[in-house]
């Protein structure tokens, strides 16, 4: 279930054999660990030149880390890290490259604005560090902040800046030395929902314009959806699936995944019979059973304890006992609640309670017997969790 | 944790860079040099009179009747002083934190005065107020009694005095540890049915425990490790506690190693197993109280009581200021009368000991010169400590702070007595850098606490990003870490500089004819001049002192908040 590795191909360019493309950022084996807990468990991924990736995981999972090993902010346990065809980290070898040697720009959480120079001081920092002419280094620094819509702030003390200046000059400082490679740790995680959106459209010009290889790290699922071209699942310090937005969010290949991703309606059943194509047939329990898809890497067993998984929006919910129903239990409306674009409704059915949605223009009454009904090709089904 | 983080993966060991390894190790035979040495030396001694190990010597000291009535004085003495600044002390803190008591925003800093002024000049003034015979209340409440009913050099005088310059450390505890407590804590207690008082005790008092508890073990051990007030009040009456038999011993002729290292140890002991219990206390607050946000703590309506508890808390800073005070007055007197006389006005005191007396002089410059260098190589080195543990992944670093940290545990003058034993062979012996070494060691751990927390205020991502900018570590450091916490390191320094002012213990054993530091002339001065030249000599150190405080506190007001 966990691949210690995985390739990411760039989306323009499915099917193509990547490993002899050039890579941006190579991970390979990577452990990380704090005394006896792995943070990082072994993974390895590709990033190929100019894309976005996201590596997407609660708190703990070991994203975070990641990142950081890959910045040299960390020191890994073993494994090996390529950026841009330079081995920055090879843990056999002994080859440690310090991050100021590593040409990589990073946007951290927090911004890490120094309070103490102006907006000029901190944008024009890297240069005036790798020695580039005043008068040069100036016009780069402002050209810069020209980009990211601060050009009038250059001389301004970065002390009193908003949250989403704040975020723009951090941007503008990784970006000045013309890094292969940015990183950024939960960039958004710190701007109010508006502005947010905006930074994250913004975000996606800069890099379309100016080509830079990009390595998010967020916990937030749209976030990820909507900036990435490849998703990094992590859990518990593995690779949970990668693939691209859309792949992951339609065929999710662990519960674990698909819980992360959204998919309310999670339950544990048995297999009860195998189909042709991947299809089978899921036993709920009490007479319930679901025909659905299934999306583990190993193949399923008759028999065999599985876990069950589909989303709120895809559950239609019929008039009770409605021939038409096919894929379906019957159940009992229990909640209701108007969320202003749909109707979000909890179907009690025997052990189960499932989370539905509905349209406006079709209300369902509260106690009101119906059949829940879910096409197969929306069920997901697992080996079941340890 | 720490011992799973000691544990490197085998992978580490050749990414290690040679001179890293080569800096801690540096670091660590630097700090066993100067920090474990004079230590290990107190003990040699105490176990080696003659030839060989023996332990006769030290039974023999132990059974001398006044070796045992100078223990007895130094436990009364710690306890009546622990009594009393825990009692003033925790009250004061209430009264501020928790209470309408007017005024509190002017006295809130006077209570901290009595925390920088140096104790042996409030000895000297409370000589002036409470001598037997020519103290001042003595001399005012003559008409009403035989024999004078103020002994300032007795035990209860050494305590009174003590309790007076400790209180401000309960205070500061006490306050913080009230300031920050999450008020929805107390609320719940009084939404659940119970009284203020009712809550006071059993929510408030409990939840700042810890706090005041530590305080009070600080101030037991500092009490019975002090040196300055009971050589200044207890030696003219007789009184001896073990710091003044310590002192003896080496002044006496033949010097009596054996006894004062002896002495020395136990001394030793006896803090160092209080101060390890107070640092476990310490470490166990950080689970018990407290969240840093919630509400601002309410405050108790002491309705008719508000004036009373002015009162209360001017009373004890009279206490401690109306002798300075009275100490002033003497100063400009030509001769004391009991009373100020504008006739005998005059400033030769102050002429005499600026411009006349050598040893004076030479205490003032002495003091100056190794107070300002000192201070300067402190800051230094407490900076480095605090970078390469905090901001390093070095092995071993965690193990470097708490070596520096050893000090803490060791009175000034078993520090001195190391350092003497340790040194006295050694060209060092005999100049001032033997004293500013053992002033650097001993409030070593004063400036890692100070240094450490300034580095650890600094968020680590803002030198991460510096990193990542292309600056190297100490490039980092030097352009971003450094030039955030220098108001910090300005009042680091003022505060190590008004520490060394003050300091009395160790460069008691150090000193020699020349090397004599500030305190050391007052002491000398208080013995053959007249209360107006020692009392100019205390005037002069205390004006020093307040005006570098006095401007601590101006660096340090406006906080840099991003830091």
């Amino acid at each position: 279930m966990h691949d210690a590795r995985r390739t990411i191909p760039d989306a323009s360019s499915q099917g193509v054999d990547v490993s002899n493309r050039s890579v941006a950022v190579k991970v390979e084996r990577l452990v990380m660990s704090f005394g006896t807990v792995h943070a990082v468990g072994g993974i390895g991924f590709d990033v190929v030149p100019g894309s976005t990736v996201t590596l997407l995981g609660p708190s703990g999972c070991g994203k975070t880390t990641t990142l950081r090993c890959i910045a040299g902010l960390e020191m890994p346990t073993a494994g090996r890290i390529t950026v841009g065809g330079h081995v920055v980290f090879d843990g056999e070898n002994g080859i440690f490259i310090e991050p100021e040697r590593r040409n990589i720009g990073m946007v951290f959480q927090s911004y890490a604005i120094w309070p103490h120079m102006t907006v000029g001081g901190n944008v024009g920092f890297p240069l005036a560090i790798s020695g580039v002419p005043k008068r040069q280094a100036e016009e780069r620094t402002r050209a810069v902040l020209d980009l990211v819509g601060l050009g009038e702030l250059q001389g301004r003390s970065a002390a009193d800046l908003s949250g989403g200046q704040q975020q723009r000059v951090a941007l503008a400082r990784a970006l000045v030395h013309e890094p292969r490679v940015v990183l950024f740790d939960e960039p958004l995680s710190n701007l109010d929902a508006n502005l947010r959106e905006r930074m994250r459209t913004e975000l996606q010009l800069l890099q379309s314009r100016l080509g830079f290889t990009a390595i998010f790290v967020t916990h937030d699922q749209e976030e990820a959806l909507s900036l990435s071209d490849h998703i990094v699942i992590m859990n518990k310090g593995l690779i949970e699936q990668t693939g691209t937005p859309q792949d992951i969010f339609k065929n999710p290949e662990t519960a674990f995944t698909a819980r992360f991703l959204g998919y309310s309606n999670v339950f544990p059943g048995r297999l009860a019979a195998i189909g042709d194509a991947g299809s089978v047939a899921v036993d709920l329990g009490e007479g319930r059973r679901l025909s659905a898809r299934w999306r583990s890497r190993s193949p399923p067993r008759q028999g065999a304890d599985c876990t069950i998984a589909f989303r709120a929006d895809r559950v239609a919910l019929m008039p009770a006992n409605d021939p038409a129903g096919g894929n379906a239990f019957p159940g009992v409306v229990e909640t209701v609640a108007f969320l202003g674009t749909c109707f979000d409704y909890t179907i009690t059915s025997g052990a189960v309670q499932v989370q539905a949605e509905g349209p406006v223009d079709h209300p369902v009454a509260r106690g009101q017997a119906v059949s829940v009904a879910i096409a197969p090709e929306h069920c997901h089904a697992f080996a079941a969790e340890d | 944790m720490t011992l799973a983080q000691t544990v490197a993966h085998p992978l580490r060991i050749p990414l290690l860079r040679g001179h890293g390894f080569l800096i801690v190790a540096i670091i660590y035979a630097g700090l066993a040099v100067s920090v474990i040495y004079p230590l290990l030396a107190v003990f040699v001694q105490a176990f080696s009179e003659g030839a060989g190990l023996s332990i006769e010597k030290i039974q023999e000291v132990f059974t001398t009747p006044n070796i045992i009535e100078a223990v007895f004085n130094t436990l009364i003495i710690s306890v009546l002083t622990v009594v009393m600044a825990g009692t003033i002390g925790v009250m004061l803190a209430w009264l501020v934190a928790r209470s309408n008591m007017p005024l509190k925003r002017i006295l809130d800093p006077l209570n901290m005065v009595p925390f920088y002024l140096s104790s042996v000049v409030g000895a000297l003034s409370w000589q002036v107020i409470a001598a037997p015979r020519a103290g001042l209340l003595n001399s005012l409440f003559a008409p009403f009694f035989d024999t004078p009913p103020f002994n300032v050099y007795s035990v209860g005088g050494i305590a009174l005095v003590l309790g007076l310059f400790y209180t401000p450390y309960v205070y500061l505890f006490t306050l913080g540890s009230l300031q920050s407590m999450d008020a929805s804590l107390e609320d719940s207690a009084r939404m659940s049915g119970a009284s203020k008082l009712q809550t006071a005790i059993r929510i408030t008092l409990p939840l700042s425990a810890p706090a005041i508890l530590s305080a009070c073990i600080l101030v037991f051990v500092t009490a019975a490790g002090i040196f300055g007030v009971p050589l200044v009040l207890g030696v003219p009456g007789s009184v001896h506690t073990l710091s003044t038999l310590i002192y003896r011993a080496i002044n006496e002729y033949p010097a009596d190693f054996a006894t004062a290292a002896i002495l020395s140890s136990a001394l030793f002991l006896f803090t160092a197993i209080f101060t390890v219990v107070q640092i476990m206390i310490l470490r166990g607050r950080r689970f018990t109280t407290v969240t840093g946000k919630g509400y601002r703590p309410r405050q108790v309506d002491l309705g008719r009581w508000r004036w009373p508890a002015v009162g209360v808390n001017t009373l004890y800073l009279l206490f401690v200021i109306g002798p300075f005070i009275a100490l002033l007055l003497v100063s400009f007197q030509d001769a004391w009368t009991g009373a100020f006389d504008w006739a005998r006005l005059t400033l030769a005191n102050y002429h005499k000991v600026i411009f006349v007396d050598a040893i004076a002089k030479r205490g003032l410059i002495n003091s100056l010169f190794i107070s300002t260098i000192g201070a300067t190589i402190a800051v230094a080195v407490c900076m480095l400590l605090a970078l390469v543990v905090h901001r390093t992944r070095l092995p071993g670093r965690e193990g470097l702070s708490h070596l520096a940290m050893v000090p803490v545990t060791v009175p000034g003058i078993v520090l001195g007595l190391g350092f003497l034993i340790a040194l006295i062979t050694t060209p060092i012996y005999g100049t001032l850098w033997i004293i500013m070494i053992a002033y650097i060691v001993h409030y070593l751990p004063t400036g890692l606490r100070n240094s450490e927390s300034l580095v650890q205020s600094v968020s680590r991502e803002l030198d991460e990003s510096a990193r990542m900018s292309g600056a190297t570590w100490r490039g980092a450091m030097w352009r971003i870490v450094v030039p955030l916490v220098a108001p910090g390191m300005v009042s680091m320094w003022l505060l190590l500089f008004v520490t060394y002012i003050r300091e009395v213990s160790s460069s008691m054993m150090l000193f020699t004819f020349g090397t004599e530091t500030i305190s050391i002339a007052l002491i000398q001065i208080m013995e053959y001049e007249p209360y107006g030249v020692s009392g100019a000599f205390g005037v002069l150190q205390t004006v020093l002192v307040l005006a570098c405080v006095a401007f601590i506190r101006q660096v340090s007001s406006p906080r840099q908040s991003n830091a």
